[in-house]
């Protein structure tokens, strides 16, 4: 452990352990620091919640204008159920990580790196600093925020999302620049050990073998009798992958198991509905999907060989395809998701309407605010007209039949 | 509302008075703001909302009660309560100061940090090489500015120009990607290898970029604006004289050097045959002690890059000192120790020497001895003047 202050130059992926420490990746040094936070137990009661104009607040308590944060990555401390918001603070020339810690609803404050105790393991296979993307190919013009991408580090995917799992951290992000998909494991308490595995999967919708974008968004599950890693990819794969299949060195074949043809996921969130595990994938450009883990068993792996070649985006008959659970509402867009407590998602969602960034905490089973929807329940109950419900007596009115 | 009007609930929050004669307003982003209260009048280190002093972004019209203040460090000094934010106050920025005090309303006070950079004008403050005679084949500039700039204008601006001033508007790459350092103070412009390679097709095509004897300028035209968009560049021209192309390897040996003498901490002086890439040599060449340590100093390289001088943190001491040399340092020309970057065999297209091989110096540097592509066993051209020397 560490007495010094951690010198995190960038709050990324955020995700805690059970027992409340706290890994923030960093893609700027190429490192996850772990802190110990100490915590007291939450002891209010969830319900409802509802932050409005939350990058506003957290803009204001940086003490920059509210376009000049962006945020990075979300979690829940297990034990005191205070909310962590990891952002970019941007000034003129410069910008700055910080990571907002939300308790109640006006309890903002900034975690202090220097007061904290923590552990830094270095990412081996770190991608060199200069590479940069290219603008890919796209139908229509290029417009200068697509050209921006130019100069986009490749660093910058290094730590796309975090698992821990059984006293093992999992990492997916993009490694050295000879292999870019890289899945990583690592004890913690980190002892320096990191197996880095190459990952290459079918892509139903681009039809070919991708090893280069990473996989955004995953989740350990008990799947046909063993943990696998749940992950998902833009445009928008759904793939597993046996985690004893991720040793130093390893070129894993993931298993496609689904595709939706198109879209960014966001987070894989697990959580229980009837006492059946399920998974909850938000994506920036579509509704979130329920995912019931059982029915990832025994789940058809396809290849190229499954299919007649060609793209075949969201628009295609064949899509979507596979396990792909059910759509649900949600109203408003989410930029990051996390389970708050058994019952309960938070989430930084953007509102349909206003266009505010709310932080909101809603069921699992509904995870949905209302205030923008106008529908048969919100009419006056003593108004014209009345609840006309099967089961408490009402026969639809008949029609006559013309033979 | 109207028959309610005489029983409004009273409003808890106190009346606000604009400005506080008592503020000291911080100047610079680190800079605490300061609250100077009388002896006695500051309470116990109030915190929440008897908290004497809090900052919130914005002017004072978009101040409310509900806003949440500037993250930071509390402290007194004295009875003077004073507030030290997170993370700096960022210039340009509005900002209000809420000074509270018991039995008082509160006040607003607003304030802003100025912006230093905004004040300096977008300049052109160096162009390498500095020269005014360069090889026909010079192949690198760089262009240095006050300020950092908006990317991808470069070639809007950046201009090879004839004595007459026309524009050769095919003398420089155009790259996807401009070639600036982190901070987008300098950018890198290279004469298109195609012109100044022998007998490839846009050298044919086009002639060579710079002929030897005539004279040419690299301008940079008016209206480049910075990155902050708070000025644009004045006009700037670099005007200079072509001489003969520089078409062999560099070699150590024809560099001259003046030994310090032992016990002194006078300059190491190394004089070269040619101009090399300034910003290679800033870290290439490195004097190093016997038992293979670098010595610290400082160097410095001389004008139009044509010498580098070195003067030590300590006294010089005899024997066995040396100077390295990166054999991956480039002449003007791109031309390194171990490869020309235009070699006359008429059917290479690769920039060669550009990029890291496989030489035996690689990685390893290469001392500076007579020939430089030996593996470093042969006498060191220079150490300091010792009369008891015994190596």
């Amino acid at each position: 452990m560490n007495t010094e202050t951690a010198d995190v130059k960038f709050a990324g992926a955020l995700t805690f352990s059970d027992e409340g420490t706290l890994f923030v990746g960093d893609n700027h040094n190429g490192a996850i620091y772990a802190f110990e936070i100490p915590a007291d137990e939450f002891s209010g009661q969830t319900g409802p919640r509802s932050i409005r104009n939350i990058d506003a607040k957290i803009a204001e308590v940086l003490g920059v204008r509210v376009g000049a944060v962006e945020i990075n990555g979300l979690a829940v401390h297990p034990v005191s159920k205070e909310i962590y918001i990891s952002v970019t603070r941007v000034e003129n020339f410069a910008s700055q990580p910080a990571i907002v810690k939300i308790l109640g609803d006006h309890g903002f404050s900034l975690l202090d790196f220097s007061s904290l105790t923590f552990q830094k393991q270095l990412l081996t296979e770190f991608p060199e600093g200069d590479t940069t993307f290219e603008v890919g190919r796209r139908p229509g013009p290029v417009f200068p925020r697509d050209a921006a991408k130019g100069a986009v580090s490749i660093r910058s995917l290094a730590i796309m999302d975090m698992e821990y799992y059984d006293g093992e951290l999992f990492v997916a992000g993009v490694a050295y620049d000879t292999f870019r998909s890289s899945l990583r494991r690592m004890p913690y308490p980190f002892d320096s050990t990191q197996h880095v595995a190459a990952v290459e999967m079918y892509h139903i919708a681009h039809d070919q073998y991708e090893s280069r974008a990473p996989i955004r968004a995953m989740s350990v599950q008990q799947i046909d009798g063993k943990p696998q890693l749940v992950a998902a990819y833009t445009c928008s794969p759904l793939v597993l992958v046996p985690l004893d299949e991720l040793t130093d060195g390893a070129k894993i074949s993931a298993s496609t198991i689904m595709d939706m043809g198109n879209g960014q996921p966001l987070d894989i969130v697990p959580f229980q509905m009837d006492d059946q595990p399920m998974l909850f994938v938000t994506n920036n450009s579509r509704s979130p999907l329920v995912i019931p883990v059982a029915g990832l068993s025994g789940a058809n792996a396809v290849t190229h060989e499954d299919f007649e070649r060609g793209g075949k985006s969201d628009m295609h008959p064949l899509m979507p395809f596979g396990v792909t659970g059910k759509a649900i509402m949600f109203e408003g867009a989410p930029l990051r998701i996390a389970l708050f407590d058994d019952d309960f998602f938070v989430s930084l969602t953007r509102d349909a309407y206003s266009g505010d960034l709310n932080l909101d905490i809603n069921p699992t089973s509904f995870p949905n605010r209302i205030h923008n929807i106008l529908s048969e329940m919100d009419f006056p109950t003593d108004g014209p007209g009345a609840i006309k419900r099967p089961d408490h007596g009402y026969e639809r009115r008949q029609h006559a039949v013309r033979g | 509302m109207g028959t309610n009007a005489g029983n409004m609930p009273s409003v808890d929050s106190p009346l606000l008075a604009v400005g506080d004669p008592d503020l000291v307003l911080p100047r610079r982003s680190d800079e605490p703001v300061v609250l100077r209260l009388a002896p006695g009048e500051a309470e116990h280190h109030p915190t929440g909302s008897t908290r004497h002093l809090s900052v919130f972004v914005g002017s004072a019209d978009s101040y409310h009660e509900d806003r949440l203040p500037v993250a930071g460090r509390d402290e007194h000094r004295g009875d003077s309560p004073s507030f030290t934010p997170a993370f700096g106050f960022v210039a340009g920025q509005e900002y209000v100061v809420r000074t509270r005090r018991s039995n008082e309303p509160d006040r607003l006070t607003e304030f802003q940090i100025q912006r230093e950079d905004a004040a300096a004008p977008a300049l052109v403050t160096d162009v390498y090489p500095s020269g005014d005679v360069l090889p026909e084949n010079v192949l690198r500039f760089y262009v240095h500015f006050s300020v950092p700039m908006t990317p991808h204008l470069a070639s809007d601006f950046v201009a090879l120009r004839n004595a007459s001033g026309v524009a050769d508007r095919a003398a420089l790459m155009k790259f996807k990607q401009e070639l600036w350092n982190a901070e987008r103070t300098r950018l890198t412009v290279l004469i298109d290898p195609g012109r100044i390679k022998r007998r490839v097709a846009t050298n044919l095509d086009l002639g060579p970029a710079l002929r030897s004897g005539e004279r040419y300028a690299l301008t940079v035209d008016e209206g480049w604006p910075a990155a902050d968009g708070s000025s644009v560049l004045q006009s700037f021209s670099k005007s200079f004289r072509v001489g003969p192309a520089l078409r062999e390897r560099p070699n150590v040996g024809q560099w001259k050097s003046r030994s310090p003498r032992v016990g002194t901490r006078e300059p190491l002086l190394i004089t070269f045959d040619r101009p090399f890439d300034r910003h290679l040599l800033n870290k290439a060449l490195h004097a190093v002690a016997s038992d293979g340590q670098t010595i610290d100093g400082t160097s410095l390289v001389g004008e139009s890059e044509m010498s580098w001088s070195f003067t030590p943190v300590e006294r010089w001491i005899a024997p066995g000192m040396h100077v390295t040399v990166d054999d991956a340092l480039e002449d003007v020309a791109g031309n390194n120790f171990r490869e020309l970057l235009d070699r006359d065999v008429g059917h290479r297209l690769a920039l060669e020497g550009l990029g890291p091989d496989e030489s035996d110096c690689q990685g390893k540097g290469c001392q500076v001895a007579n020939e430089t592509d030996t593996d470093g066993s042969s006498e060191p051209m220079w150490a300091p003047q010792d009369s008891n020397r015994s190596g």
